[in-house]
């Protein structure tokens, strides 16, 4: 029982041997030429253009949490279609009702104007 | 895919769907309301609430039709029950979120909550996930249900955005709430390792061919699943030690909205809670019996002597409903078939008196959401003598006193408890009433027997002397700037008031619905047998 478990340990032993090891490696032989710039906290190492000081909107926040929701429901269309033939007339009516529930929102939000980036 | 094939051929079909068309039509009607709210332009809202209580007593159509005619098999591979103990939680549920909408119009006009479409929508929607956990008869669908109705109420705890009350109640809850979704489905998770099935049937009749034995084999894994499944669902029905988040909560949300979830929450876990301990598990009702037992008593001693310390009413509503809740879990813990009669009593009981309770408080409530504080019920039997009389009923009826619906909850849950064995469940219910009576009996005194606080007298005088400013808006805060200037002479005395004290103004659809619920309150208390009849017939099939 416990031996059939054995493999996951190996590969959890591998999964961490490679890990340590690619950052170690990195490490230990990549070149380091540092400027103020790569020093700087939370910076890629590009002189910043203006300094981030002001407010400034987010405006792909609605835009990215819709996105998630639409397509995760999206999503759960996959396995309806791998089984369509086999619930034929039943998986018909679940596939509109579903699209119906997906779709009211999706005007509601339009229409409410969550899509205007200006 | 042959494998699949031949272990798994159910096919859902029509006979399916009409078993869930109470929760289709609540589902159809949310919709409506979000294109309604399109069309509609903006002083036009209250129509939204129209259109969902249209869909809430077309679902509660569906449930009675169901539950007269309905087979009472399940539906979608025993995914959701259409026995009679879900269609009757649906009527509590439908009973409670249908007095919320009641309450609504005036309430959010008065609070200045704006984007209606969506509060009226999400209220549907939480009464939807509520139904789906209250039918559940397998653990995907209960937490499905649970996350459906826990969303939409984040969203509807924080809706006045401009309130930090509201938004640290919307904040605490879904924190908090999460956490504690994050325990009830590790719990599951671990039943479904210990008994390898997840359909609360199958479950129980793994248990039946299986020995349990604590220690060796399925039974530690289940143990454990049992144990964050309880603390899980403690949390969700506020029992105490999980009790923290309830007032906050409470009193930080709309008022509408915690009469609405106050109830209909309860009804969902309590079924759910039902259903897992008392049906699937019921075999291992030794092991878990001790910690519910427990928490039980925790709650009853602690939900009413928390409550004596509070002065503002919807907050000692809050602990009244944790005490409640207390009184709930001794059905839960007796578990016999009588219990389960006894537990869906006294959900519908509490639904219209808890309801009806905070109703009166979102009535006396001010724009800014307070004022629904001892000093605030204080004589107010004077200008208010309906709204007091109605308070008066709904607050008896929570102490239990004999001819109201609170009674007759209380009276089957102890009977059930002490017929299936626990006396001292009973006594301990019966002692922690007695101080329930006094912090419900206090709010009656102030409204009857106490001078109204003295804001109180010069508002009413200034609205009779001066009238243009302050009456211009009898019901908004803006009025209140003018008058506590009129005002401020007479008030030497009192402590200093920040806006003048209004007497309360109720919408017509609030007033439906207060007299609703006191009709409800008072005609069940005088004529139980009809509905406990119900509620026996509905205990009968949960337990098949």
């Amino acid at each position: 029982m416990v031996a059939e478990y054995v493999p996951v340990l190996i590969l959890m032993g591998l999964v961490f041997a490679f890990t340590v090891a690619a950052v170690l490696v990195t490490f230990v032989f990549g070149p380091k030429k540092p400027t103020p710039e790569k020093l700087a906290p939370y910076e890629c190492g590009i002189q910043e253009i203006e300094a981030p000081q002001q407010r400034f909107p987010v405006k792909y926040l609605v835009t990215g949490m819709l996105f998630i929701i639409f397509d995760v429901e999206a999503a759960s269309l996959i396995p309806l279609s791998i089984l369509m033939r086999q619930l034929k007339m039943t998986g018909f009516v679940e596939l509109i009702v579903f699209a119906v529930v997906l779709t009211v929102p999706f005007v509601y939000v339009w229409r409410k104007g969550a899509f205007t980036w200006e | 895919m042959i494998v699949a094939d031949s272990a798994f051929t159910y096919t859902p079909g029509a006979a399916d769907w009409v078993r869930i068309l109470p929760e289709l039509i609540l589902l159809g009607a949310a919709l409506i309301v979000l294109l309604a709210d399109l069309a509609t332009p903006a002083g036009r809202k209250g129509w939204l609430a129209l259109i969902g209580l249209l869909g809430v007593a077309g679902s509660a159509i569906a449930a009675a039709l169901l539950f007269a005619n309905g087979d009472g098999q399940s539906a979608f591979f025993g995914m959701i029950a259409a026995d009679k103990a879900a269609l009757f939680a649906d009527f509590v549920i439908l009973l409670s979120v249908g007095l919320g909408l009641l309450f609504s119009p005036g309430y959010v006009e008065r609070q200045g909550i704006t984007q209606l479409g969506e509060y009226y929508a999400l209220m549907l929607l939480a009464a939807l996930g509520m139904m789906f956990m209250a039918s559940a008869t397998n653990l995907m669908i209960i937490f499905v249900g649970l996350e459906v109705l826990s969303l939409a109420l984040y969203i509807l705890s924080a809706y006045i955005m401009s309130r930090s009350r509201s938004r640290e109640a919307g904040m605490k809850y879904f924190i908090l709430s999460s956490f504690a979704s994050g325990f009830l489905l590790y719990g599951m998770a671990l039943t479904y390792g210990a008994t390898g099935q997840t359909n609360l049937q199958a479950v129980r009749v793994f248990m039946a061919g299986n020995a349990f034995h604590s220690g060796t084999g399925f039974g530690p894994l289940l143990i454990a699943g049992l144990a964050l499944m309880a603390v899980g669902f403690c949390f969700k029905v506020s029992a105490v030690p999980f009790q923290a988040w309830t007032p906050d909560v409470y009193v930080g949300a709309p008022t509408s909205v915690t009469a609405f979830m106050s109830v209909g929450t309860k009804v969902a876990a309590f079924l759910a809670l039902a259903r897992v301990f008392d049906v699937a598990l019921l075999s291992v009702h030794a092991t878990w019996m001790p910690v519910l037992w427990a928490v039980a008593v925790l709650t009853m001693i602690g939900g009413n002597i928390m409550a004596v310390t509070q002065r503002d009413v919807k907050r000692m509503l809050a602990y009244s409903s944790i005490a409640n809740a207390g009184y709930m879990l001794i059905a839960v813990v007796t578990g016999t078939q009588d219990a389960l009669a006894a537990l869906l009593i006294y959900l519908a009981a509490y639904a219209a008196m808890n309801l009806g309770a905070f109703g009166v408080a979102l009535a006396v409530e001010r724009s800014d959401g307070t004022g629904a504080t001892l000093d605030d019920f204080a004589g107010l039997a004077r200008h208010r003598p309906a709204l007091s009389a109605a308070m008066s009923i709904f607050l008896l009826s929570l102490a239990g006193v004999p001819p109201l619906v609170g009674f007759w909850g209380k009276f089957y849950v102890f009977q059930a408890a002490i017929i299936g064995g626990h006396l001292e469940l009973a006594i301990i219910g019966v002692l922690t009433s007695v101080i329930g009576m006094f912090y419900y009996l206090r709010v009656v005194w102030a409204m009857y027997f106490q001078e109204p606080r003295a804001v109180g007298i010069p508002a009413v005088s200034t609205l009779s002397v001066e009238p243009p400013a302050p009456a211009a808006a009898p019901a908004s805060a803006s009025g209140g700037g003018a008058a506590v200037l009129v005002a401020e002479p007479a008030v030497v005395a009192a402590p200093a008031p920040q806006e003048a004290y209004q007497p309360p103004v109720l919408a017509p659809g609030a007033w439906l619905g207060l007299a609703f619920a006191v009709a409800l309150t008072v005609v069940l208390g005088i004529l139980p047998s009809g509905f406990v009849d119900l509620a026996i017939q509905a205990a009968h099939t949960i337990l098949r």
